[in-house]
C-alpha cells in the first residue's frame, strides 16, 4: 500500500501541479480510468479553491491537501481544506440532480462529474475543523 | 523558477457554409476566462450561422470549460447560430461530453467532412439548434440520440 499526502497553496498553479502529479501517479500504477481520476481530483480541487476564495477573499495563504491511498484493489482520495465544506442543501442536490438536470447550467457540474466518474464519493467533517471531499475508484 | 502552466490555443477558419473554431490544449479553470474572451471575439467577427467546434486537439476539459460552451450556446441562440462538435479521434473528450449529456444539445460529428456534407444537403432545413439536433439524429447519427 502507498500513502501520499501533498500540501499545496490554494492557487491555480497548485491545481496544475496536482493535475500533472496525479497523471504521473496514474501512469505509474497503470490506472485504467486515468482521465476520470485526473478530472475527478481536479474538480474536487476547484471546489476547494473556490470555497476558500469565497471564505477568505482573493488574497489569502490557505492551503489544501491531497491525500491518496493506493492499494491493489482501489484508490482512495481526499481533498482536504479549511473552508466550510459543502452545505447540506448541496448534498441533497447531489442526490437528487443528475448531469441531465443541469444541461443548460453554467455551474454546478463539478461534483456531479465526480459522482459519475468515481465508484464512490462522500464528504467528511474532520475533528480538527477541516473538511474533505472523499472518493474511491476500484483498480 | 519556471513553472509549467496550461495553455489553450483557439483559431477560427472561415469556410463556405460554416465557421470552424479549433481548440488546442486545455480548456479548464485556468484558461476559461481567456477562452470566453477569445470565443466572444471570434464569434463577433463572423456572420456564419453554423459554427463547427473542432475539439479534436483539446487534451483536457473540466466543468468550467464545459460551462464556456453552454454560455455561448445560450448567448448565440438569439442570433440564430447553431453549433456542432467535431472530435476526430479524441475519444476521451467524446466520452466526457457524452457523460455531461452534451449530445442532448449539440450534434457530435466524427469528421469535418461529415459536417460539411450534412450542411450542404440539409443546412437549408435547419432553423435553430433544436432543429439541427433533430435532423442530425433522424439522419442516423447514433451518438446524438
Amino acid at each position: 500500500m502507498y500513502e501520499i499526502t501533498v500540501k499545496c497553496p490554494a492557487t491555480i498553479e497548485a491545481m496544475e501541479f496536482c493535475d500533472a502529479f496525479v497523471e504521473s501517479i496514474a501512469q505509474f500504477f497503470s490506472i485504467h480510468e486515468r482521465e476520470s481520476l485526473v478530472l475527478s481530483i481536479h474538480e474536487a480541487i476547484i471546489n476547494s479553491i473556490e470555497a476558500m476564495k469565497q471564505l477568505y477573499g482573493e488574497d489569502h495563504n490557505n492551503t489544501f491537501s491531497l491525500y491518496m491511498r493506493i492499494t491493489e484493489e482501489e484508490l482512495m482520495i481526499l481533498v482536504i481544506d479549511r473552508a466550510n465544506g459543502i452545505p447540506a442543501h448541496e448534498h441533497k442536490k447531489l442526490h437528487v440532480n443528475s448531469l441531465e438536470d443541469l444541461l443548460l447550467a453554467e455551474s454546478g457540474r463539478g461534483l456531479l462529474l465526480i459522482k459519475e466518474l468515481m465508484d464512490d464519493m462522500w464528504f467528511e467533517q474532520r475533528e480538527n475543523g477541516e473538511h474533505a471531499i472523499g472518493m474511491k475508484m476500484r483498480r | 523558477m519556471n513553472r509549467w502552466t496550461s495553455t489553450l490555443e483557439m483559431e477560427a477558419t472561415s469556410m463556405a457554409i460554416y465557421e470552424k473554431i479549433s481548440f488546442k490544449g486545455k480548456l479548464t479553470y485556468s484558461t476559461q476566462q481567456i477562452a470566453r474572451q477569445k470565443l466572444y471575439d471570434l464569434l463577433s467577427k463572423t456572420n456564419k450561422d453554423f459554427v463547427l467546434l473542432d475539439v479534436s486537439e483539446l487534451s483536457f476539459i473540466d466543468s468550467t470549460g464545459l460551462a464556456v460552451f453552454i454560455h455561448f450556446l445560450k448567448q448565440e441562440v438569439d442570433k440564430n447560430r447553431k453549433f456542432i462538435f467535431v472530435f476526430s479521434n479524441n475519444d476521451v473528450l467524446n466520452k466526457l461530453l457524452m457523460i455531461a449529456k452534451f449530445h442532448k444539445l449539440f450534434p457530435f460529428a466524427k469528421t469535418e467532412q461529415e459536417v460539411n456534407q450534412f450542411l450542404v444537403e440539409q443546412g437549408h432545413l435547419v432553423a435553430n439548434q433544436e432543429a439541427l439536433l433533430n435532423i442530425w439524429v433522424k439522419q442516423g447519427n447514433e451518438e446524438s440520440k
